[in-house]
């Protein structure tokens, strides 16, 4: 009876005829300005086809390759139409991409070109992870290990409804979903991690209602967003000693552990010690624009990469957190994220929205910034 | 550019048709999911423009309708969501149901206020699963969350439902 009620109070939610003809006028117009700018850009790119342009463009290529020092990468799109990367990692120096979850690719900086590396088909599996030389995917029904150097897969853990979450300090964090018995979804959850060095499988949250999202994790600490019976927020699990202690109330999805602080976005950026102390909004630049927005977060070391985006700009910013020093590090034409670093590159994913985009990547520690609003090989 | 059909859009003739085609067929549910989402009509249009604007910004290929329709409910929820995030919206204050949809029965307006107050990334599943009948599977692909995680919010938001609105909605 709700249920019916509800979908007819959904029903009288409509477009008014007012909306659909302002939309429909504003659509119009804006495909006919870009016919027009297209049909100009047709014409001015005859004309300028000269030996000087042909000189520039050079020239703008090789500036990218010297601040870049890798050109951007058109991720391949033999996946899903209109997919775009979900996951970057690097292994032994190679970046891997996965696309929707269920395609990774194996990038080669000698070629310039992607290879798939495994393709996970239609099988309900989720994220592919990535640690020292392996990846760890789930089909579902069991978690697997696939070495990057010869192929070969295992299987390490097998149950009903299991899904990897997270690696961390030689770690996979991963859990055990349970059916609602009496409606659609899961109800009840346990969560795990299997040493990668020993071998050896742990619970450290028993099967019970309480829902955790990993969100990082280091030798001893897991952090997760949750809820559970005592409330819901960020938590930390001790995972030698399997105790339990609330962070801060506010939710997040993404954060990183930098020398026993936790870095996070909870709409602003956060960080907190990991005994509970000193919980702060970390300042930015550029966090009084616009519709300013923090899209991801890194970390190595001393410095947490942050990337944002705002409606002037879209920035990648390195904060060192022990000089509390801040530097732009990338200008990017659209909205930054999937920041992975081995210390030596930040490899970034640059796209709006479902938009195909490209991966570009920064070296670190010398001091540049990387202005992708200005390289016009770049799409 | 093309279509869902495969339509393709060289000329303004054929733009003009499939804009017409696209929002005579898209924008109550595209509405529907801004409103559920930013809780007041002049937010849910905006949002909803920018939707609509999003699609002619540059060419891009649909498989097929549902393709089209799955890419639309993407773009909707993130933008509501981006701009919920931005400070200058989130000061906006929630104007009440019946001053948004003026014939709302008072029976209904209840409903639909039960399934506003739930958090934000719940709403959404509520209404992809029991309005637009998309199956968990076809959510997680949809909104690019693990099937598990979707799951798990739609029965979160099931028990919440319960205590709003007694027996909830029910799955009859």
């Amino acid at each position: 009876m709700n249920k019916n009620l509800f979908i007819s109070a959904v029903d009288d939610i409509k477009a008014s005829e007012d909306f659909k003809k302002r939309t429909k006028k504003l659509m119009l117009e804006k495909s006919l300005r870009k016919a027009t700018i297209k049909n100009s850009l047709k014409k001015l790119s005859l004309i300028a086809a000269s030996f000087l342009l042909i000189v520039g463009i050079i020239s703008v290529s090789a500036k990218h390759v010297m601040n870049s020092s890798m050109p951007p990468i058109k991720p391949s799109s033999d996946c899903c139409g209109g997919s775009s990367v979900s996951n970057m990692f690097l292994s032994d120096g190679i970046l891997y991409y996965a696309r929707s979850g269920k395609t990774l690719y194996r990038y080669s900086n000698l070629t310039g070109k992607s290879r798939i590396e495994l393709t996970l088909g239609n099988t309900p599996s989720n994220f592919i992870l990535g640690n020292k030389g392996y990846i760890y995917y789930s089909s579902g029904s069991a978690i697997y290990q696939k070495s990057l150097k010869n192929g070969i897969s295992n299987q390490i853990v097998k149950a009903k409804n299991i899904w990897v979450d997270l690696i961390g300090g030689d770690k996979l964090f991963y859990h055990i979903s349970y059916k609602d018995s009496d409606g659609p979804g899961y109800s009840e959850f346990e969560y795990h991690y299997y040493d990668l060095k020993t071998g050896k499988d742990n619970i450290f949250s028993k099967r019970s209602k309480d829902n955790w999202h990993p969100i990082a994790a280091d030798d001893i600490n897991l952090i997760v967003d949750g809820n559970s019976q005592n409330g819901a927020g960020i938590f930390v699990f001790d995972l030698s000693t399997g105790t339990r202690k609330k962070l801060a109330s506010m939710r997040s999805e993404q954060g990183c552990i930098i020398n026993d602080i936790f870095c996070f976005i909870s709409k602003d950026l956060w960080s907190v010690k990991l005994n509970g102390d000193k919980l702060e909004k970390i300042a930015l630049l550029g966090m009084d624009e616009r519709d300013f927005l923090i899209t991801d977060i890194t970390g190595l070391e001393n410095t947490i990469y942050v990337a944002t985006s705002s409606a002037e700009k879209n920035n990648i910013l390195a904060l060192d957190l022990k000089t509390k020093n801040a530097s732009t590090l990338a200008i990017g034409p659209k909205r930054m994220s999937r920041l992975c670093t081995d210390g030596k590159k930040l490899y970034f994913y640059c796209s709006d929205f479902f938009e195909e985009g490209y991966i570009a990547s920064i070296p670190l520690g010398k001091g540049y910034c990387i202005n992708l609003t200005k390289e016009k090989n770049v799409r | 550019m093309k279509g869902g059909d495969g339509m393709e859009m060289n000329q303004s003739s054929t733009t003009k048709d499939y804009i017409e085609k696209i929002i005579d067929k898209y924008s109550d549910m595209i509405i529907r999911i801004a409103y559920i989402q930013m809780k007041n009509m002049s937010d849910a249009e905006d949002a909803a423009q920018d939707v609509f604007l999003k699609l002619i910004e540059k060419p891009r290929y649909f498989e097929s309708s549902d393709h089209e329709k799955a890419w639309l409910i993407r773009v909707a929820i993130n933008l509501c969501k981006d701009r919920k995030k931005m400070a200058w919206l989130r000061k906006n204050k929630t104007i009440p149901l019946q001053d948004s949809l003026c014939n709302i029965t008072q029976e209904k307006s209840e409903k639909l206020e039960a399934i506003m107050e739930l958090p934000m990334k719940y709403r959404s599943i509520i209404l992809l699963y029991y309005y637009e009948d998309y199956s968990i599977k076809e959510i997680s692909n949809i909104m690019g969350i693990k099937e598990a995680t979707i799951g798990s919010q739609l029965h979160r938001a099931r028990e919440l439902l319960k205590t709003k609105l007694k027996g909830g909605l029910g799955d009859e």
